[in-house]
């Protein structure tokens, strides 16, 4: 993005409203600069001691990380907390709950979704399809999750599904869907059309089409889309503590039942919060660029 | 990238106009692509509102043996409206929506308008701000418990300062705002990256002449900066808006909802009385009276995403 000044005419520029005044003296620019920075520090920190509270936590012995004043760096660290969390918690077991269920309901969700996405994006559906269709996955999207909470826990019953990992499968593709063909509509939108017009005039289907020229253009969107529903889909916790008791199970339901349980056992809650947040921040880290888009559903383009 | 700059995607505005162009055949192959999908939402989505929707008109305890839905009309519904716990679980819920949005939104704006920098240091820095964000919100939950705790970091600051020490989940007030809190520090990150989009995109020609004529820092926020930049505020404050009032995880981890019922919220009010009182027709009324709150904030969302799509494009 251009955000030279000494290029106004190629695109938006940043707004300089506090960029450096002659008039003004240099002081006045220089306290500006300094409060600038102490305020992004002060919001660093905000952000990293709570953050590293936890992982510091984590490797604390009892009497560490009950003691007051409290501190974020102690002189004995330990891995007691990770050792007794695997050792007494079928922790793989649940781990891979986690794994399974995010990794079956992100494929579904993308495989899906894309497909109706590139639909949607380049169809002129009859009966005004298109602007409906967007609006429900909106919809879709939007509503409060635990409005239908109370009907999946009866039909999921009924299936005789309750605590099983498909449960919810089908409940995070279901969440995941929308959210997806929301993504790609506006990826697939960026694509030049004349493309697919030239192959279309060679005489490829549409099929053809989205197979040979609109995926393999669109892998880096895929991926993070991908990326992004399955951090979703790994963080859900509202129909996890619902439909699971105890075999099926994903960390966050671990996680809260340590609250209920065995509430000072912080080094092992906070060894599983460490566990349970790593991957999502390796995969943010990942798609770090489509991360912004993601997150606000598409309200902002970069 | 494809407009060179971030824009609020009105979607349904955005992709209507583009569609003027002509389909690109196969309309069968199309409507083939799209029905997986749609008969799974209408199965997964659909579906369930509408039996909501049909048990919200019907009494039915799943802890009564034999029980079968009996229908009530509009019963159910009063019953949920008399309750005292649902009053006070929809004022919370109201409550604090408005206020972790109304706090986010400036503490957001405020630290996007302060960071405007560019450069690698900075650009690792707007990435560090995302980690509350993207943590798992019953994580979130539990490390601010310990962080609230009693003899916790937060109180332990509060003294070291000369305050008095809080008992965040004993005194009610104090829960309410310790939620808050939490709130805040998990999505603030949120408007501070729509808004740093926001003012990236920003014309530069109206800052240099502001400059030219020597308006101060205050007259360049006040009348330049906030006008163009209300309509992205508006979005983004329905959008956090929404998702705010869904608020569940962390209040499940941090308080369940306590002491007494200070931090119950609409979302915790309908699981308790679904899954654990299971009264299967009251949860279903609350949740179809929460629905149609959401839907109308949701086409609020529509109608201001479609303004301030052509604000921007203006």
């Amino acid at each position: 993005m251009a955000t030279s000044i000494a290029t106004p005419t190629t695109g938006p520029t940043r707004p300089a409203p506090t960029r450096r005044r002659k008039s003004r003296g240099r002081w006045s620019g220089l306290v500006w600069a300094a409060l600038r920075w102490a305020i992004l520090a002060v919001a660093l920190a905000v952000v990293l001691v709570p953050f590293l509270w936890l992982v510091s936590t984590s490797f604390k012995h009892e009497v560490d990380y009950l003691a007051y004043p409290p501190r974020l760096l102690v002189d004995n660290w330990t891995l007691d907390g990770y050792r007794v969390l695997f050792s007494r918690n079928n922790l793989g077991h649940f781990f891979m709950n986690s794994v399974v269920v995010t990794l079956a309901s992100t494929v579904l969700a993308v495989g899906l979704g894309s497909l109706a996405a590139y639909s949607l994006a380049r169809a002129r559906l009859p009966f005004r399809l298109n602007g409906i269709l967007a609006f429900w996955m909106l919809l879709t999207r939007m509503y409060p999750a635990i409005a239908t909470a109370i009907p999946y826990f009866l039909i999921i019953r009924d299936l005789k599904l309750l605590d099983t990992r498909w449960a919810l499968i089908v409940t995070y593709t279901a969440f995941n869907l929308p959210f997806v063909v929301w993504l790609m509509i506006g990826f697939f939108e960026e694509l030049p059309a004349e493309l697919e017009r030239a192959a279309m005039m060679d005489g490829c289907s549409a099929w053809q089409r989205f197979t040979r020229i609109v995926l393999p253009l669109s892998g880096p969107a895929l991926v993070a889309t991908a990326i992004l529903s399955a951090i979703l889909a790994w963080n859900e916790f509202l129909f996890a503590v619902m439909l699971t008791r105890i075999q099926a199970k994903t960390l966050p339901v671990v996680m809260a039942g340590f609250i209920t349980d065995k509430g000072m056992l912080w080094d092992q809650m906070t060894a599983l919060g460490v566990i349970t947040v790593l991957p999502v921040l390796v995969f943010a880290i990942a798609v770090q660029r489509y991360l912004v888009r993601g997150l606000t559903l598409g309200a902002v383009k970069e | 990238m494809a407009t060179g700059a971030p824009t609020i995607a009105a979607s349904t505005a955005s992709t209507s106009t583009r569609r003027r162009r002509r389909t690109l055949g196969d309309l069968p192959t199309f409507l083939l692509c799209l029905l997986p999908a749609v008969v799974f939402l209408l199965l997964t989505s659909l579906y369930p509102l509408l039996y909501t929707l049909w048990l919200s008109f019907h009494d039915w305890f799943l802890n009564r043996p034999g029980m079968t839905p009996q229908f009530v009309g509009l019963g159910s519904y009063q019953a949920v409206l008399e309750d005292q716990v649902f009053r006070t679980s929809a004022l919370n819920t109201a409550v604090f929506g408005i206020g972790t949005v109304a706090a986010e939104l400036i503490l957001g704006l405020g630290l996007a308008l302060a960071v405007t920098q560019e450069g690698m240091g900075v650009r690792v820095a707007r990435s560090i701000l995302l980690i509350p964000m993207i943590m798992t919100p019953v994580v979130v939950g539990v490390l601010w418990r310990i962080l609230l705790f009693d003899k916790g970091l937060v109180n332990y600051l509060l003294e070291s300062v000369g305050l008095p020490r809080i008992l965040w989940f004993v005194d009610p007030r104090w829960a309410f705002v310790g939620v808050m809190l939490v709130d805040i520090w998990e999505w603030t990150p949120f408007v501070l990256i729509v808004m740093t989009a926001a003012i990236a995109a920003l014309p530069g020609e109206p800052f240099r002449a502001a400059q030219i004529d020597g308006a101060s820092r205050w007259q360049v926020f006040r009348y330049l900066t906030l006008p163009m930049l209300l309509p992205v505020l508006l979005v983004t404050g329905l959008l956090r808006f929404m998702d705010a009032i869904k608020v569940f995880d962390t209040i499940y981890v941090l308080t369940g909802g306590g002491p007494g019922y200070a931090t119950e919220m609409l979302s915790s009010y309908i699981y308790k009385q679904g899954l654990r009182y299971f009264n299967i027709g009251g949860a279903s009324a609350a949740s179809w009276l929460f629905l149609a709150v959401v839907v109308v904030l949701a086409i609020g969302v529509v109608w201001a995403r479609v303004r301030a799509n052509r604000a921007g494009a203006a």
